[in-house]
């Protein structure tokens, strides 16, 4: 990494220097958010069906998983998983560690979304298929969730918003993404407000993008309503 | 109107001492009841009289608690172990709700469904027949509801009338034993109540068996053979169109009949 020689650039001199250094690291962020957006999803579907069971263990098993990861701070389930486990002889490696953390995390938000998204759509939907002679399933792939997707897609975007910011938590367990990178830079060069400045852009960058995907999908979506 | 000759006797529906209860309130009080091959039926009542609700038990969309239905002599949603009834498993419940149609007040057909898809989805993925040969019988019979040129809008392109004749041709695509009716004109505006209703006109003509629950009484007067009073979850009486809008011969009756005429005009 150049550090000689950064300062007297002046902070635009400085940023095209760095540039490529923020964008690998910032390309690991993005890494961080499509593989904990994937695994939440499949998390939260699972923790979902698992609350709207019938079954009440099941349903209990559910309602404490969420409780417990959107009561607690990200921060103290990243340190679980990371400095935790290793107690118990499960040693990861601070991606995977930081990814697992996020992931479960997220897997909790999702799934009140996706619960919600099911539960509002009007029960003479399920009505009407089940009169059909569809079975509960049946009338759940054909009929509720190509209904209820459209419905949960523009929240499931800014899940997925909020996960491309928390990723900069899992800096603090030494994964090298946008954050920490910017900070090893700020404490180099003892210009912090140039590179917290380019990190800003670079997750407002990220942010807009996702937000846009958003806006165009829900106009997109909104005929089938 | 409606009766096959020679088939008047056949039971396609039979309520045999259908009692059932929400908690405390008891919504179905030991109905007893038979609707042939070929009849129409109009169930009517005041509201929260139950009649809604014993419709949906004949595709168990409600579960009863004493009694049977029978659909062509054969129990919805029960089944004999020994000599105990228990409950029908889900397959034998689903085989028998496909050959069942039924009408909704709010139509429910699926949005993200063109009305041609609408009528195709149970025969493709319920009698998992060909696509081609649904797709056929799907075009005939919204061309019979006359929405021969709508069979690519969806629901939501749709007026009231229109959705409402798109769901009726979706259960008749099923060819069911027998077509269920709730309150199918409730939900429209006053101006195409008539396509509706002409349409199930169109239905009985062929011979359809059909259990309708509407407080349209011109349509029980011209295409019902039979009218059944409910109030209180108890069938009160069952008569003629002819004698029911002479004379009930229920004093309840004539109090519902008496509103609905002061409402009417």
């Amino acid at each position: 990494m150049p550090r000689q020689g950064l300062v007297d650039l002046g902070p635009i001199g400085a940023l095209f220097r760095v540039a490529p250094y923020l964008t690998r690291s910032f390309v690991v962020t993005i890494e961080f958010t499509v593989v904990a957006a994937i695994f939440g999803l499949a998390v939260g579907l699972i923790i979902a069906l698992l609350k709207m069971s019938r079954y009440r263990p099941f349903k209990v098993l559910g309602t404490l998983y969420t409780w417990f990861f959107r009561g607690t701070p990200l921060l103290v389930q990243i340190f679980l998983v990371y400095f935790g486990l290793p107690q118990y002889g499960i040693n990861l490696p601070p991606f995977l560690a930081g990814a697992l953390a996020l992931s479960l995390n997220s897997g909790a938000y999702l799934s009140e979304i996706i619960r919600a998204g099911i539960e509002s759509i009007p029960v003479g939907q399920m009505e009407a298929a089940r009169s059909m002679g569809m079975s509960y399933g049946l009338a759940m792939r054909r009929v509720i969730i190509p209904q209820a997707y459209r419905r949960m897609l523009p929240p499931i975007v800014n899940e997925f918003v909020a996960l491309l910011k928390d990723s900069s938590l899992v800096s603090v367990i030494g994964a090298v993404e946008l954050m920490l990178a910017s900070r090893q830079l700020s404490s180099a060069t003892a210009r912090p407000f140039w590179f917290y400045t380019y990190a800003a852009v670079y997750y407002l960058i990220g942010t807009s993008v996702f937000t846009q995907l958003g806006t165009w999908l829900e106009r997109r979506l909104k005929d089938y309503e | 109107m409606s009766k096959v000759p020679g088939a008047q006797d056949t039971p396609v529906v039979e309520f045999r001492g259908v009692s059932k209860w929400f908690g405390e309130l008891h919504v179905l009080n030991n109905v007893n009841l038979t609707i042939n091959r070929g009849e129409v039926v109009v169930i009517c009542g005041p509201s929260g009289s139950g009649k809604s609700t014993l419709l949906r038990t004949v595709n168990y969309l409600e579960p009863i608690q004493e009694g049977q239905v029978l659909i062509d002599g054969h129990p919805i949603g029960q089944r004999q172990v020994g000599d105990r009834w228990v409950e029908d498993t889900q397959a034998n419940i689903n085989k028998m709700r496909s050959e069942i149609g039924i009408v909704f007040q709010s139509f429910n057909l699926f949005p993200h469904m063109t009305a041609l898809q609408n009528v195709m989805e149970g025969l493709v993925t319920v009698r998992k027949m060909p696509v081609a040969e649904a797709e056929g019988i799907a075009k005939q019979t919204l061309t019979q509801v006359g929405l021969g040129d709508r069979m690519e809008h969806r629901p939501s392109k749709l007026s009231g009338g229109q959705q409402q004749r798109v769901a009726i041709a979706r259960a008749l695509a099923m060819r069911p034993r027998v077509m269920l009716f709730d309150e199918p004109t409730s939900a429209l505006d006053p101006e195409l109540i008539g396509e509706v209703l002409s349409v199930m006109q169109q239905v009985a003509r062929e011979g359809y068996t059909m259990l309708v629950v509407t407080h349209e009484m011109g349509f029980a007067r011209e295409v019902a053979d039979r009218i059944v009073f409910m109030d209180n979850g108890e069938v009160l009486l069952e008569s003629q169109p002819e004698q029911f809008f002479r004379d009930p011969g229920h004093a309840r009756a004539r109090e519902f009949l008496g509103r609905l005429l002061w409402h009417a005009n």
